[in-house]
């Protein structure tokens, strides 16, 4: 076995195939610092001055509670330093949040560079090892079995005393092990040139996301090595299965993402934003005609004294424009869910949308930035009831519709400063959320195919006709 | 002769398990995906309709001028369902307001934005990649190939020129790898003119047989591209693995770098400028009004003050008793206003020139890949470039330009202030009693419950009122998409003569 195995190392190492490719991955994974060091410290500088803007903001608005409750802030997403293992395509992603403590609204973009610039490919760790690496598996298993026949070597192998299954494993471990050395150096490259710019911090949460990241790509690399052994022991010509395995590569890398977001488009159908606004303003006029005459009369009246009935439809009118806010994003994170499960059937996209998981980009980041702008507000909404309760001369009605409040409704009274909460400290040092996710399951999913995989390729193995 | 041996290398490749490949893998994804982006297309038309109706049937419940601000929808092009090309990321709707000039489109047809991160699965990203890999799968063992099996000696040994033999070569695979192109795109088009009913008008016709022929070429290039591969090394293995090198290299790798070096080597203008200056103005103006205000004695209700405050047309359906000076106040700084969005509108074509450039430039850097040109080609005839954005968005500035001189020359800013903002007439109004008169009727039909808004005292302005936004789509951009592909026929030409070098010079025992 160690010997197969050993062989099968040195014979791959002399291949011109593995040594070109394996060059351009660990140029890759240099290339990949410099664009990820240099991306994450001018959007890093970006962030923190939105993020100052709008705290000057907010102090202007200190001076009376209600004014501070009422004002629109901006949570804006860190850009995450762990963009590098799973970009997550944040450029186009939404990544602010207009939140008050009384509604949180529709996400946009605002923190981007140039609009223009064509939408080209990323360059993260998923990339590198989804589409090259799972390349360079394929072409060093395309000939592990039919090319030993076509040399007329498999024949000698199991002339001698060694069963098939040592045959498989050997082979299996020695490819497995040279994908793993140019891993590791790419790896060792990337951390090398990323420590001597310096910009991106190694903090714990970004080394656990490369020890996951790490352990995701051997189990994807040993999926497609597989793979490439099961179709190498399945025809008997090696050019033949390069073909093959050249057509299943297109499909994993290219052809499958691209269906399954065709796919996903149909499967979920989505509010537009045009209808959203529209619903929005149906369920308000609903809450205002089914409300009471009084309310109503009281709404109308801008001098009416007494509030809690007009309180009560204004609350109802924001909890329902908010319910349609939230279900317009929440299906638009499933359809995006979606895309991305339909995708999974491919290993480089389940590889990249369990990285995604990791380092919260893509949509798992896009989740984490919608439940911390909701929680933000909770919180706002909750400092605003607190400050209001001590105030001994309001009714307590802690409402507002939208961009104004009654006056006198509840407490005006300055805010301190530093003794709100900061949409800032939602997040951890990195850009990455307060709750790191463990992709466990993914590993699970990626150890079972590897196992059926391995179990495929053996048993074809064994039928394998070395003549 | 020539004729012989084209047939031959013809015949061969298509008996090859390798064209069965292509031919099987273009045909599916590509029926697969103009099946569904057909559809999609239909969706946006639909949409695209339905939304410049809506604002068109908002604008006919305008009652004064001041009210109506447009928003222009740049209707999807039918070739887009081939290339989606920069459509995907650049918006596709602007509003035209008085207060500020459009600088950049909104999404109005994007329905989940995120789902703009990822890679359209179209016509244009299947030839890219698929097409590509098989012109370097057919040819790379031409020559190590024959020459393993002893074939090329052969061929050598006829009375040909080595050049012939290389013409032939290369002719053979482009036309083979020509095949599966024609036939899917040939498909494509049945699909969609009988099963989603999808015409196409006569002057998109040339750019599809341009992009059915720039496609060729750039299969033609990967074919050149193998044979390179397969001249310059002896066994067939080595140029298969030299063949996907050069291929993952001006394919996958080339093309993503153009954005990282142009926003590093010239970096955009510092974009804070821009907001400072929103900022000061807009300071600036609340500090003349309220100057204007109290110099001039002006009595205006509480509310005056906040009203025209933000960017919502004012419109004014007050009591008269204020009516006069609010008329004064509010053309005073609507003056202001409109002289602010120019200034900001200096600024921001500054800003915008600067990132046109830095986008010359990354154009320029991702041009040494043919990759990107292709993609640039096929864009351009499918108009979803940038350039025709950029086009939308200079016709919304001149239909606001347009709007506002038509304003202007109706005298609707000076002469009749009054007349912009609200029905209500000056001249209804000149003495005292007549206000008082007119604030009694109102508070009457107010306490009657009568009152109820605009539309049952007040006609809405004619349709015709103002001049209406017409897309004047440039159609596809056959001549933006000659540059590029002379590009890629230089670079065919190119490799061509590199592989015929190494083949004259090539052992072929």
């Amino acid at each position: 076995m160690i010997p197969i195995a050993k062989h099968t190392m040195l014979q791959s190492l002399k291949d011109a195939k593995f040594l070109f490719l394996s060059c351009l991955v660990i140029l890759a994974f240099v290339v990949n610092a410099f664009v990820y060091s240099e991306n994450y410290g001018s959007s890093f500088a970006k962030w923190q001055e939105a993020v100052q803007v709008n705290s000057s903001e907010l102090e202007q608005k200190m001076g009376n509670l209600q004014l501070f409750a009422i004002h629109y802030q901006k949570m804006y997403k860190p850009p995450s330093a762990a963009a590098f293992i799973a970009d997550g395509g944040e450029r186009e992603l939404p990544d602010t949040w207009t939140v008050s403590a009384f509604v949180n609204m529709e996400p946009e973009k605002t923190i981007r560079g140039n609009k223009m610039l064509p939408l080209l490919g990323r360059f993260d760790w998923g990339f590198i090892v989804g589409t090259l690496m799972t390349l360079l598996a394929f072409l060093v298993s395309y000939d592990a079995v039919c090319g030993e026949k076509q040399d007329g070597t498999l024949r000698h192998i199991l002339a001698c005393p060694v069963s098939r299954i040592e045959l498989f494993v050997g082979k299996y471990l020695g490819l497995l092990a040279i994908l793993l050395l140019v891993l590791i150096l790419g790896i060792a490259a990337n951390l090398a040139v990323m420590l001597l710019l310096g910009s991106i911090p190694l903090t714990e949460g970004i080394l656990w996301a490369m020890g996951w990241a790490f352990a995701l790509s051997v189990f994807c690399l040993s999926l497609t090595l597989l793979f490439g052994m099961l179709i190498s022991s399945l025809v008997s010509h090696p050019p033949v299965s390069m073909v093959i395995l050249l057509v299943v590569w297109i499909l994993i890398t290219v052809a499958i993402p691209g269906i399954a977001r065709l796919l996903g488009e149909q499967a979920v159908s989505v509010m537009s934003e045009f209808e959203t606004s529209r619903e929005i303003k149906a369920a308000e006029k609903e809450v205002m005609d089914n409300a009471s005459d009084e309310a109503k009369m009281q709404h109308r009246d801008p001098f009416h004294k007494d509030f809690p009935l007009r309180a009560e439809m204004w609350r109802s009118m924001m909890a329902a424009a908010q319910r349609i806010l939230d279900r317009s994003n929440e299906t638009r994170l499933r359809q995006f869910e979606i895309v991305n499960a339909f995708a999974s059937i491919s290993p480089s996209s389940l590889l990249n949308s369990s990285l995604q998981e990791v380092v919260a980009t893509g949509a798992p980041g896009f989740r984490a930035l919608k439940s911390a702008a909701s929680l933000y507000q909770q919180q706002l909404f909750d400092f605003t009831t607190r400050r209001d309760a001590m105030d001994p001369e309001t009714p307590h009605l802690v409402y507002a519709h939208y961009t104004f409040t009654d006056w006198g409704v509840f407490s005006g009274k300055p805010v301190e400063p530093g003794s709100y909460p900061r949409a800032e400290d939602l997040w951890r040092a990195g850009g990455l959320p307060q709750e790191q996710s463990q992709p466990v399951w993914q590993l699970v999913i990626f150890l079972v195919l590897n196992l059926n995989m391995a179990l495929a390729a053996f048993i074809a193995l064994v039928r394998y006709d070395p003549r | 002769m020539f004729r012989v041996l084209l047939w031959k290398e013809i015949r061969e490749h298509l008996m090859t398990f390798r064209f069965a490949a292509a031919l099987v893998t273009t045909f599916m994804l590509v029926v697969i995906s103009v099946w569904v982006l057909g559809e999609d297309y239909m969706r946006r038309r639909d949409l695209a309709n339905t939304l410049s109706q809506t604002s068109m049937e908002l604008a006919t419940k305008v009652f004064v001028p001041s009210q109506i601000r447009p928003v222009v929808q740049r209707p999807p092009s039918a070739l887009s369902i081939f290339a989606m090309g920069e459509d995907v990321h650049l918006g596709d709707a602007a509003e035209i307001r008085r207060w500020s000039v459009p600088t950049s489109a909104e999404d109005n047809m994007t329905e989940n934005k995120l789902l703009a991160s990822m890679q359209p699965f179209d016509l244009s990203a299947i030839i890219v990649v698929a097409v590509s890999l098989f012109g370097v799968l057919l040819s790379y063992d031409s020559f190590s190939g024959e020459r393993e099996r002893g074939t090329l000696r052969l061929l050598c040994a006829f009375p040909q020129k080595r050049g012939k033999i290389f013409a032939v070569k290369f002719l053979a695979g482009s036309l083979v790898l020509a095949l599966p192109l024609l036939f899917s795109l040939i498909c494509a088009l049945l699909i969609l003119q009988f099963v989603h009913g999808i015409g196409f008008s006569q002057e998109e016709w040339p750019a599809i047989a341009l992009m059915f022929f720039s496609s060729m070429l750039y299969g033609a290039f990967f074919v050149a591209v193998g044979l390179v591969s397969s001249a310059l090394v002896t066994r067939s293995s080595t140029s298969l693995a030299l063949g996907l090198l050069f291929w993952t290299v001006l394919v996958i790798l080339l093309p993503s770098a153009g954005n990282g070096l142009a926003s590093s080597l010239h970096p955009l203008l510092n974009p804070e400028e821009i907001s400072m200056f929103v900022q000061e103005s807009s300071h600036e103006v609340r500090n003349k009004v309220r100057d204007f205000r109290s110099k001039n004695n002006l009595e205006l209700s509480s509310y005056g003050d906040n009203g025209i405050e933000g960017e919502s047309p004012f419109y004014y359906d007050g009591l008269p008793l204020w009516f006069r000076d609010h008329m004064r106040y509010i053309g005073y700084h609507e003056q202001l206003q409109q002289q602010r969005a120019e200034q900001i509108w200096n600024l921001d074509s500054k800003h915008l020139a600067r990132k046109r450039e830095q986008y010359g430039l990354s154009t320029a850097i991702n041009s040494v890949s043919p990759a990107y040109q292709f993609r640039t080609v096929i864009n351009s005839l499918a108009g979803t470039d940038y350039t025709s954005y950029a086009d939308f968005m200079e016709q919304c500035r001149r239909y606001r330009r347009t709007l506002m001189d038509d304003f202007r020359s109706k005298g609707l800013f000076d002469r009749h202030i009054n007349r912009f903002f609200s029905r209500w007439e000056l001249s209804d109004m000149q003495s005292d009693e007549q206000v008082d008169e007119r604030n009694k009727e109102i508070l009457e039909l107010y306490l009657a419950g009568k009152m109820l808004g605009p539309e049952d005292r007040w006609e809405p302005l004619p349709k015709d009122y103002a001049p209406s936004f017409s897309y004047q789509g440039g159609g596809p951009g056959i001549k933006a998409a000659l540059w590029p592909l002379g590009s890629i026929v230089l670079m065919t030409t190119v490799v061509f003569c590199i592989g015929f070098i190494a083949f004259t010079r090539y052992d072929v025992r």
